[in-house]
């Protein structure tokens, strides 16, 4: 199995001035490498803050790396070329009530990145929509639509439309099914499913769910606090995870059960 | 029975006409109870609790037959009747509990506003420092140890997980009868909400206090919830024990939504398509005549185009002219 994307010893600095000779450096993520083949499925996971969102910037190009290189096919993504990076690497976000532009229909949304990326003349941008659309499970006529008259479901299908019309290698889900309805993110689940074996497409999975994890991915890799605490197979670390964090995020996701809390009760006793 | 709702009916004008967007919906809290309301996003659910707190602009028409809380009819309030009620015996939290708090005042003062003149004993000059024990011993039981810190500090500073305790520290200020929990926990990530429940649930133990809980998951209600209703656009679907519902749905809707559930899968393999209702919950221009869920039921008939009434079937309450599991009236 060949690598398709390789991300190699990135770092993400953030430096915050908010005193005068004083300057508060924050790592977002640190050196960081791990890499993906055709068609597989990497979660990552981590608690808030722990940096999987900054790693699913820099991998869809939305943050440049503070050090270090990604490479797609052997090929190295320079920091700023979205020609480049466009075709082979897109994202979905989490909000699809937010990530679709109110004012253009559809039908103009998608051809956007037709335009910009691709050499299609009208009549071809217009099949390439009609034919993607039909591939999320949508229909041709929703061109016309604006994303108000749309539901939910129907956006976040869109939004999985405008990532795959270029025809990408790597899909990056940054939390994509955290907010959806129950009924509506197993449509999703199943939809996301189908494009992979379609398409064979990589995942590239941010989510602090471990059914959804579970579920949909082949490795997994825990961050925390910037850095990856654990990785391999979704089995071999579901089943026996190494690191006392990773129990816990596993844990206290998993079951329903109490553990042992923050909530303070000795108070609660002496009143 | 503390909170009695017989045929909520809540409507409002559209483009369309008139439209019920709550339809009948009946729903009884008891004493010293936890009661979960589970429906997806626009099913109305919201709507219910607003309607009992009276926060309903005047362009939604709100009918039913009893609404009641205790002995109080609350459709029929004065505006100082309503103050004499909501915020006192019964309290409301949110989903987005940081958007709810004051960002241009401390921590401190807002929840010193909570706590009332007539829960103070000593004199006009101890009230101040009475006031700070009062707000300090609040911020305790919600859990917070360090009070003075959290009583400087601003909106802003806090995390979800500490700003959802501060809104339950001020619904709790006058130990409420009952607290309604508007899917109080759907923004946090896991271990948060888990800490939330356990404060929730010892609340409750404590004080006896009732929960109508409000959640959009199946697989992310409260453990401690006694009973469950279910909700699909602006009809009741099923109510009942949540052990029971849990087990063994009887309505269409209650298994659809525990079979997308991924919790309930824990077994399923890898990569499995979920079995799913089809299509989208209608919108408010387009809803179904009859039972709302026909279009998109596996098990719809021609007489689902009547609405089905909520009706006792054995241990629950079911809205479904043919339901699930159930030994009478078998399909």
């Amino acid at each position: 199995m060949s690598t398709l994307l390789e991300v190699k010893d990135v770092t993400k600095t953030y430096i915050e001035r908010n005193k005068i000779f004083k300057a508060r450096v924050f790592h977002a993520v640190k050196t960081t490498s791990f890499s993906l083949a055709k068609g597989k499925t990497l979660a990552i996971m981590g608690s808030n803050g722990s940096g999987k969102s900054t790693l699913a910037a820099l991998i869809s190009g939305a943050a440049t790396p503070t050090s270090g290189d990604i490479y797609f096919a052997g090929e190295r993504l320079i920091p700023g070329d979205y020609q480049q990076r466009s075709k082979h690497i897109r994202m979905i976000f989490q909000d699809a009530e937010a990530s679709l532009n109110p004012h253009l229909t559809l039908g103009k949304q998608l051809e956007e990145p037709l335009l910009f990326n691709s050499a299609l003349n009208a009549v071809q941008r217009r099949e390439r929509i009609i034919e993607t659309l039909q591939q999320v499970g949508l229909l041709g006529e929703h061109m016309m639509f604006y994303p108000q008259m749309m539901s939910t479901g129907q956006k976040q299908r869109a939004s999985i439309a405008r990532a795959i019309i270029l025809k990408p290698d790597v899909l990056v889900a940054d939390e994509a099914l955290a907010t959806l309805d129950s009924s509506v993110r197993a449509q999703i689940i199943n939809l996301l499913l189908d494009l992979q074996d379609k398409l064979g497409i990589a995942y590239i999975f941010i989510s602090q769910s471990p059914e959804i994890v579970k579920h949909l991915a082949d490795e997994v890799v825990v961050m925390h606090e910037g850095s990856i605490v654990e990785r391999g197979t979704v089995v071999d670390v579901f089943n026996n995870p190494q690191q006392s964090y990773t129990q816990k995020l596993l844990r206290s996701e998993l079951t329903n059960a109490p553990s042992d809390g923050n909530v303070d009760t000795a108070f609660l006793e002496k009143e | 029975m503390l909170l009695d709702i017989r045929n909520l009916t809540i409507s409002t004008n559209t483009a369309n006409g008139r439209v019920n967007v709550l339809d009948r919906v009946s729903l009884q809290v008891d004493e010293g109870e936890i009661h979960t309301l589970v429906g997806e996003s626009g099913s109305g659910k919201s709507l219910i609790a607003r309607a009992i707190m009276g926060f309903l602009s005047p362009r939604w028409e709100v009918q039913a037959d009893r609404l009641w809380f205790q002995d109080t009819d609350l459709l029929n309030l004065t505006a100082k009747q309503r103050r004499e009620i909501i915020g006192v015996d019964i309290a409301m939290i949110f989903q987005d509990a940081k958007s709810y708090l004051d960002p241009n005042i401390t921590i401190g003062a807002q929840l010193s506003e909570a706590v009332l003149n007539q829960d103070l004993s000593g004199s006009f000059f101890k009230r101040k420092s009475e006031r700070k024990a009062k707000v300090a011993s609040l911020l305790h039981r919600v859990g917070i140890k360090d009070h003075e810190a959290m009583m400087n500090s601003y909106a802003h500073q806090l995390s979800e997980g500490a700003a959802q305790k501060i809104m339950i520290a001020s619904a709790i200020a006058h130990r409420p009868l009952l607290l309604i929990a508007d899917e109080p926990t759907s923004t946090m990530e896991p271990a948060t909400r888990q800490q939330i429940y356990r404060l929730l649930a010892q609340l409750h133990a404590r004080y006896g206090m009732s929960i109508l809980m409000i959640s959009q998951d199946l697989g992310a209600i409260m453990q401690q919830t006694q009973r469950l209703s279910m909700i699909y656009s602006g009809q009741i679907m099923e109510t009942g024990g949540a052990d029971a519902l849990l087990e063994s749905p009887s309505h269409p809707y209650t298994e659809a939504l525990l079979n997308t559930s991924l919790y309930r899968h824990a077994k399923m393999p890898p990569r499995t398509r979920l079995p799913t209702l089809a299509g989208a919950e209608p919108t408010l221009q387009h809803l179904p005549i009859g039972c709302r869920l026909g279009p998109r039921c596996q098990y719809a008939r021609p007489p689902c185009v009547k609405t089905p009434s909520l009706e006792k079937r054995q241990d629950r309450q079911v809205a479904c002219h043919y339901p699930l599991h159930l030994d009478e009236g078998k399909k």
